[in-house]
């Protein structure tokens, strides 16, 4: 793009005929002016430069029209020196070229950015298109008039999909309006009388013939106008006029001060909150309480079925609604108090006019304050739920009148209520969507992915959603869709001007894509050294190290060689562990013992090298099971070294603990009562000499010196635990599932979601379901043997399928020579349960 | 180790019509997940440089901003959350994939979604812009659901799970037996705040603010735990700052905040490795930079992937 602005003679196509130089950004439109062919007008980012043929080398006039990009210029017809232009600002200006530094007025939408404003040909009216919203089930085509620009006149719905452009055309009856649209329609709209009239154009005499009566709005109703900009009430009025009755050739008088505010104006309810001076008959400060009223009211969406808003007034913190349903009419008065919506919420006075009963209006006094109070609770603003649930209320109050009968044109499509009134007021709270995002998956894979191109040139990213540039950047991405902002040159036959746009949109035409890399290296884990760590198979513990202080040297870990080539050493089998405490100081209190491993652990920790932790961590534990289990003292314990090897080593050594191995209680000593309380699991839960009572002082010096003699601090076996936890969870991402299988098993604690699965018998006694060998209450053993019908007190097998069996030997010797079940039930136990 | 080599492995072209706002491979690697404004989840099977669709998830009606894959041992499990306000969880079955709930009690956009550490069951932590976050769970036989409300004014943005240990038990030394480990998560939002929430008797209970930011909250991220006495939180906020919030139990257990870096732009989301030591940070800058703790606890930039601005190519750098 470059600065200049070409017009070219068609009849020459080889040169350009004239040319305008900018200065800044090159020209993103540029159009014609109406009336005098002389005139251009070319919009420059957020700015407007006013050009004449005759006088090329510089430009005559700049607007500085906007806060952001403008999207449409369109000259007035009837006025050469007035043009309109919206913006991505989501406002619609209407500017004299004369007096360029404050429109003449100013159309807001709310958040809703605007891609194209159009001068109704016949009046003072203007049809906007808005820019599509990412979720936007609300295409409709906006038609405002300029003496009320606080709501549009009427909103035509009928598109399926984002409109995208519109003209006015000349009919014999008037205008019509045409619009393009993404669903593959044109669409053309005819333009009645009286919302003509609506939009400023002179009435014309067949008033009769009207035939909607609830699309327009009544141009009668008072309403306050927004300018921007105003900051005085002089101002205001001079900026104001030109409204109602537009003359046939207004000048460029017709802008000054000339007209007097026209009726609409001037029956706006008595303070314009825009005078900002204040007026000492109310007394009213704007405070930013009224300014987010009125912010709420600008968002209003009021097309709700039935509800017609006769005023609004922010600095009064008031407004009247009229519904009228059928033969009901309601007119409600709502004052919002002034620390609404923060927690306060507003009263809705029901006026004595009111055609419904009393109870009917004290339910619906209450069902609004339910609404009121629910939104405010949350400091969210309420107005617009509250009219809709009083349309709804009003309409579910029966009698429905015959529907006036079906116009035309413009219907008011039921509006989608809820996705059209967070898409206004929520958007400022939701986020603006990443674009752009890395996320490590699995074990050591990084998946990212990028939005597009260059995203914001200075700005910086928005954070929500209706921040004004999210939209142009998420949709000029369009993969293979053509964004909605092709150029649409349409020509304008009637008045001659051309119309000339530039693409905004740069197509770029891949789709999304997501790439994953291979960090794997950056991370201290790794696949190879997993596969190649060993736990078990080695002889002495001092060898496994020595076989992991290999693998690591082939996967080009010096620092862990050394690691291992320390742990061999520290494990060695040759140092003396002495068995009574009197015989000498155990190694593990050596300086090089114990601390030299804490030292190790502390310096894979800082590493995050949770593999490395969790193989030493393995390594020193096997050691350590091996130490408590020649230590004298623990081989009459019942622990089982594989799932409760550590901790329950030292309580084991009291020798008084319940175990579960054989489901009697076997309780030796006068633990008898604590034991019996907790049957499957360790009773001593204090350390050295919490359990008080029978404990020797043997007892507790036999427990420290077994702590003691062990080259892993006891106080860390949970830390231990967890560097398993996390390893494992890694090995199984790699699936290595039997050396996930070799670290688990290490686990001091069972995993809390284990579930146990065991068997149970019925009792031939009495019947009841056994847990174990013994009935408790008929105290005979539970299992008989199918084969010599005794009791079975050791080992047994049967029959999963038939649940028949006995002693093994028993069995082992039946099914030498058979394959049925002994018990004669017919199953072929060696088939259905697969052992031999 | 200092530095890596970040070597693109592949490619997989989503097909989607719009932008994706979010990618996630599940626990083993092998499918990817994606969603994008064109309101569709797409789930590929990413196998040895080759990639085919598996499936393309419809049902929202929105833009759909995150996924995230449950634990293998739910099965094949993904929820995804939109600006429809709704929250989808979708499970294969047989290899076709289905919406097994809708969760639609947000009244807002819902930004955020992710499982919650497998060891306490399918739970599901949801955040919405209408200031509340939600945890959907399934329990008996049916999906449950708990919502918080008023977390944060202008909504919540992020939520992140914490692991399932609780750091402080780890230096009380030998208990005999397993700790039921407090459930806890942490939450970002457009007030500006990180909080830390825990459940308590089933409730859950604001336990901890942290103030540091000046600017949303976009994203936070609790880093995964190896067994460590310490909790470590990313928060990436639209103040162009990320912060590594560290809660060290040896030392008295407070949160201690370093600014990691303050970016050119806004940045958008921060996600750790799986060993916890490496944080992928995104932004809008375009940009995925990597950040690695030095032994001496500096935080340093270990590897740019820097995206190319013709359709997103990717040039490694070293750094």
């Amino acid at each position: 793009m470059d600065s200049f602005i070409n017009v070219w003679d068609i009849r020459e196509t080889r040169r350009a005929k004239t040319y305008f130089k900018a200065v800044v950004a090159g020209a993103s439109l540029v159009q014609w002016n109406r009336l005098n062919g002389n005139i251009i007008a070319s919009a420059h980012d957020s700015e407007i430069r006013l050009w004449d043929m005759r006088k090329p080398s510089t430009a005559w006039g700049y607007i500085t029209a906007h806060m952001t990009r403008i999207h449409d210029i369109d000259w007035s017809y009837r006025d050469q020196s007035q043009l309109t232009t919206c913006s991505h600002d989501s406002s619609v200006k209407f500017w004299d070229t004369a007096s360029t530094r404050r429109p003449l007025s100013v159309i807001k939408t709310g958040s809703q950015p605007v891609w194209r404003a159009r001068n109704y040909p016949a009046g003072e009216g203007v049809a906007m298109l808005l820019v599509p919203a990412l979720h936007s089930l609300d295409n409709g085509v906006f038609l405002w008039s300029r003496s009320n620009t606080s709501s549009p006149a009427t909103i035509l719905h009928g598109h399926k999909a984002a409109v995208v452009g519109a003209q006015w055309r000349k009919v014999d009856s008037g205008y019509q309006l045409l619009t393009l649209s993404r669903d593959h329609t044109l669409r053309v709209w005819p333009i009645s009388d009286q919302l003509s009239s609506t939009l400023g154009a002179v009435p014309m005499e067949t008033e009769g013939q009207e035939t909607e009566p609830h699309s327009a709005v009544e141009p009668s109703l008072p309403s306050h106008m927004e300018l921007l900009g105003t900051t005085t009430t002089d101002v205001q009025k001079k900026s104001m006029p030109i409204s109602l009755s537009p003359s046939k050739s207004p000048g460029p008088a017709s802008l000054t001060a000339s007209h007097p505010p026209s009726s609409i104006v001037t029956s706006t309810s008595p303070t314009s909150f825009h005078d900002k001076s204040g007026s000492p008959g109310t007394g009213f400060q704007p405070t930013k309480a009224a300014q987010k009223l009125e912010h709420e009211f600008s968002l209003l969406n009021k097309s709700i079925p039935n509800v017609t808003i006769e005023s609004m007034d922010a600095t009064q913190r008031s407004c009247t609604v009229l519904v009228e349903q059928g033969e009901h009419t309601v007119r409600i008065r709502v004052s919002f108090p002034s620390h609404y919506p923060n927690g306060a919420a507003p009263s809705f006075l029901i006026d004595r006019s009111t055609s419904i009963d009393i109870s009917s209006q004290q339910d619906l006094n209450r069902s609004l304050s339910d609404i009121a109070h629910s939104h405010v609770k949350l400091n969210r603003p309420c107005l617009e739920p509250c009219l809709r649930r009083l349309s709804k209320y009003i309409e579910g109050l029966g009698s429905h009148p015959p529907q006036p009968p079906p116009s035309l044109q413009p219907i008011p499509r039921k509006p989608d209520l809820d996705l059209n009134y967070f898409g206004q007021l929520d958007d400022v709270r939701i986020p603006f969507p990443r674009t752009t995002g890395a996320r490590f998956c699995s074990n050591g894979i990084l998946v990212s992915f990028t939005g597009q191109a260059k995203p914001f040139e200075s700005r910086q990213t928005p954070r929500a959603l209706d921040m004004a540039d999210y939209r142009p950047r998420l949709w000029s991405g369009k993969g293979r869709r053509s964004g909605p902002y092709l150029s649409s040159s349409v020509p304008k036959g009637s008045s001659g001007s051309n119309l000339m746009q530039l693409a905004l949109s740069d197509q770029s035409s891949a789709s999304p894509v997501v790439s994953m890399a291979d960090v794997s290296q950056l991370l201290p884990i790794s696949q190879d050294l997993a596969q190649m760590y060993c736990l078990s198979g080695a002889g002495t513990i001092a060898d496994l190290c020595s076989r992991n202080a290999a693998a690591a040297a082939t996967v080009d870990r010096p620092d862990l060689v050394r690691a291992w080539s320390v742990a061999a050493l520290v494990a060695d089998s040759r140092l003396p562990v002495p068995s009574d405490p009197n015989c000498g100081v155990p190694w593990s209190q050596h300086p090089f013992s114990r601390h030299l491993i804490h030292s190790l652990f502390e310096h894979y920790r800082a590493m995050h090298d949770v593999q490395t932790l969790a193989i030493l961590s393995c390594v020193f534990q096997i050691h350590c099971n091996n130490i408590s289990e020649a230590l004298p003292g623990s081989a009459s314990s019942n622990h089982t070294p594989s799932s409760h090897a550590f901790s329950h080593s030292f309580a084991a050594t009291h020798s008084t603990v319940a175990t579960p191995t054989a489901g009697t209680p076997h309780l030796s000593s006068s633990w008898q009562d604590i034991g019996s309380n907790f049957p499957n699991s360790i009773t001593f839960t204090g350390n050295g000499g919490g359990g008080g009572g029978g404990q020797t002082m043997e007892d507790d010096e036999e427990d420290q010196h077994r702590q003691n003699c062990l080259l892993l601090d006891p106080l860390l076996v949970r830390q231990g635990d967890e560097y398993r936890r996390c390893y494992a969870n890694i090995l199984y991402r790699w699936q290595l599932l039997e050396k996930r299988a070799e670290v688990v098993k290490l686990q001091s604690m069972p995993s809390r979601d284990h579930t146990k699965i065991g068997f149970t018998n019925y009792c031939r006694e009495c019947g009841k379901q056994v847990n174990g060998p013994v009935c408790r209450s008929s105290r005979c053993f539970a299992f008989h043997c199918n084969i010599c019908n005794l009791s079975v007190r050791g080992s047994s097998n049967f029959c999963l399928a038939c649940g028949h069996g006995g002693h093994t030997a028993h069995m082992l010797w039946w099914f030498a020579s058979h394959t049925v079940c002994p018990a004669g039930c017919g199953c072929f136990c060696l088939e259905a349960s697969g052992w031999t | 180790m200092a530095s890596g080599v970040v070597s693109e492995q592949y490619r997989v072209d989503t097909g989607h019509e719009d932008m994706i706002h979010d990618a996630q491979m599940d626990y083993y690697g092998k499918r990817l997940a994606t969603c994008s404004s064109d309101r569709t989840i797409k789930i590929f099977e990413v196998v040895e440089n080759t990639q085919n669709l598996v499936a393309t998830l419809t049902g929202h009606e929105g833009p759909a901003w995150q996924v995230d894959w449950a634990h293998p041992k739910f099965g094949s499990i993904l929820a995804s959350c939109s600006y429809d306000r709704k929250v989808i969880i979708w499970k294969e079955v047989n290899g076709t994939w289905n919406k097994i709930y809708e969760f639609g009690e947000h009244k807002s956009s819902v930004n955020s979604v992710q499982w919650a550490p497998h060891e306490w069951g399918l739970m599901l932590a949801c955040a919405s812009s209408d200031d509340s976050f939600s945890i959907v769970y399934y329990s008996e036989g049916s999906w449950k659901y708990k919502r918080i409300e008023n977390a944060h004014n202008m909504g919540c943005n992020s939520v992140s799970w914490s692991p399932a240990v609780n750091p402080g038990s780890l230096v009380e030394g030998g208990a005999r037996s397993p700790v039921t480990a407090v459930k806890r998560l942490v939450t970002g939002g457009g007030d500006m705040l990180l909080k830390i929430w825990m459940e308590e008797n089933g409730e859950w209970v604001m336990e901890e603010k942290l103030e540091g930011h000046s600017d949303w909250v976009r994203d936070v991220a609790w880093c995964p735990g190896i067994g460590l006495p310490i909790s470590r939180i990313a928060s990436c906020s639209q103040d162009c700052k990320v912060m590594i919030w560290t809660k060290d139990e040896t030392v008295g257990g407070k949160w201690n905040s370093v600014v990691l870096k303050t970016f050119s732009d806004v940045v958008w989301h921060g996600s750790w490795s799986i060993t916890g030591d490496i944080l992928a940070v995104s932004g809008a800058d375009n940009k995925v930079t990597l950040w690695k703790e030095s032994m001496e606890g500096a935080w340093v930039c270990v590897s740019e992937v820097d995206k190319g601005q013709e359709g997103g190519t990717q040039q490694p750098q070293i750094s």
